[in-house]
């Protein structure tokens, strides 16, 4: 992790970071379908896959400010303007849906109005889906000032970020509070 | 998860070679090769057949129509609610907030079993009450309670069974006895449980039934001791003789919760290591210990509409910290099709129940 990346290429934590989202999305899609087919496995499936979300989420996290606080490799001079504009969406749009999914998922689970458990026993406050979305906004800016203070910062993320951040002060208002 | 697999993090390349884009396409097919292959098993679309909570919900459909925007089991219906008063003695068994000394909030549903949300009331069929302590807060306890002394099955696929084996035949209405007498052969179990059933008549009605939660559950208290329990609610009143007509058990049912509140005794049935806690077809020895815990009155009666007891699914794995699983398979597999089964629903546009407790005359 220490060992300076190679022009041209992601940091090993970067990496790490990515292949580490990747085993846990897929494990928690593929949890997920089995799950709802599953009669005698479903509450040890719903447990684990619960479970997979919340941890999704804080390697999310970490992930983000990872990202942002460090320089991505330059893309190739063969990509054009418009090949640009869509790595950057793409890039945008995946830190945005893997920081909503498992919001959305938490949120589902409160709406059902039972208590909120991962880790078998960790019992979690119930979030609605306006919170899940300040969460992921609060992310996003976080993120973004984490971004301002980096010297590595890139013009095109920080504006892409800035899409994320839809959090507004009096959003918090009419916000519903959790159960007692 | 997209990334190229070619991608091996090096830029600047002007143009990758052929045999470069052909790894890269086949390593790329591969992956969605895997995933597919896992999502047509993950759906049951290959592979061995296997129940799933979707067998279950056209199980039902099959033996009692289609029903849409009812429960697919326990289709017929009234919602409560009430309080339980703990006297304290619970919290010896379990730190669960419910059984320290106080009140909490109670939301039921008295129902029938069965998948038919119009079906005539018939002192026969079986009884439920599902109850959720202390809703909507954190540390909630769902059950569904029978006015049985045992559970009739102890696999899902015994459930199953009998479920398909108890449809109707058309024309005589009943069930078919050779299907019948075919599964009994096949589950023992259900045999032996349904003799401790018939020692047990039902009572008149909802008001003085025994309602049993049947499965075990672990409870642990403050110093982290484990017991093996199960519960019942013991009735503290008489019902009022059935009325007449296809709503006769419930229609007196609200009538007598018009005229005051119902109250039963909440009685803790404490296992020994060695009494049965996977299977609810076989009852504990009867002098195991048993602990009251407090009362629980049911005060309030409304018909099924949205917003009340008719919206809340009663999963056996809704437990406060201090009650937790047993080793019975039908605790996973109840969970499971009742969440089906609550899905389903929700997406369905139903027709007024039949016990519409506004009508129920004096």
């Amino acid at each position: 992790m220490t060992a300076a990346p190679e022009p041209g290429q992601y940091t090993a934590l970067t990496r790490v970071l990515h292949w580490l989202t990747a085993a846990l999305v897929f494990c928690a899609l593929f949890i997920g379908f089995v799950m709802v087919n599953s009669v005698g496995d479903y509450s040890t499936l719903i447990m684990m896959h619960r479970t997979l979300g919340v941890t999704i989420l804080v390697v999310v996290l970490v992930r983000l400010v990872n990202r942002l606080a460090h320089r991505a490799p330059p893309l190739p001079s063969t990509v054009g303007a418009l090949e640009r504009k869509i790595v950057v969406l793409s890039e945008v749009s995946l830190y945005a849906l893997l920081l909503l999914q498992p919001l959305i998922g938490w949120a589902m689970v409160s709406a059902a109005g039972g208590p909120v458990v991962v880790f078998g026993s960790l019992r979690l406050p119930r979030i609605t889906v306006r919170r899940a979305v300040v969460l992921a906004a609060a992310a996003g800016s976080f993120g973004r000032r984490v971004c301002t203070d980096s010297r590595n910062r890139r013009a095109h993320f920080r504006r892409s970020a800035a899409h994320l951040d839809v959090a507004r002060p009096d959003d918090r208002k009419d916000d519903i509070p959790v159960g007692p | 998860m997209t990334e190229p697999p070619q991608d091996v993090g090096r830029w600047g390349t002007a143009r990758p070679g052929r045999r470069d884009v052909l790894r890269g396409a086949a390593v790329v097919g591969a992956f969605l090769a895997v995933d597919l292959g896992a999502l047509l098993y993950a759906n049951k679309w290959i592979g061995p057949a296997r129940l799933t909570p979707r067998t279950f919900l056209d199980g039902f459909a099959k033996v009692f129509g289609r029903q849409p925007g009812f429960r697919k089991n326990h289709a017929k219906g009234v919602a409560v609610t009430g309080y339980f008063d703990s006297n304290g003695n619970g919290s010896t068994l379990s730190k669960a907030a419910v059984f320290a000394t106080g009140r909490t909030p109670v939301i039921g549903r008295f129902s029938l079993a069965g998948g038919n949300p119009h079906a005539a009331d018939a002192s026969s069929t079986a009884r439920g009450l599902g109850l959720v302590f202390g809703f909507p807060g954190r540390e909630q306890w769902r059950m569904a309670t029978l006015n049985l002394p045992v559970f009739l099955d102890n696999s899902p696929q015994g459930f199953y069974d009998r479920l398909i084996a108890s449809a109707a035949v058309p024309g005589t209405g009943k069930p078919d006895p050779t299907a019948m007498a075919r599964f009994l052969a096949a589950h023992p179990e259900t045999a032996r449980a349904t003799a401790i059933v018939k020692q047990h008549p039902p009572t008149p009605g909802f008001a003085d039934s025994v309602y049993s939660g049947l499965n075990a559950f672990y409870f642990v208290n403050e110093s982290g001791a484990r017991a093996p329990v199960r519960w019942s609610l013991s009735p503290l009143q008489q019902a009022l003789p059935p009325s007449s007509g296809p709503n006769a058990l419930f229609d007196a049912l609200v009538r007598q919760l018009r005229a005051g509140p119902l109250r039963w005794r909440f009685v803790l049935t404490v296992g020994a290591a060695s009494d049965p806690t996977h299977d609810a077809t076989l009852p504990w020895p009867a002098d195991r210990r048993s602990v009251d815990a407090g009362v629980l009155t049911i005060d309030s009666i409304k018909t099924d509409a949205p917003g009340n007891a008719r919206d809340i699914n009663f999963d056996p794995l809704v437990l406060p910290a201090g009650i937790e699983p047993s080793d019975d398979p039908l605790l996973s597999a109840r969970s499971a099709v009742y969440a089906a089964s609550y899905r389903r629903r929700a997406g369905e546009t139903g027709s007024p129940p039949a016990v519409q407790v506004d009508k129920v005359e004096l």
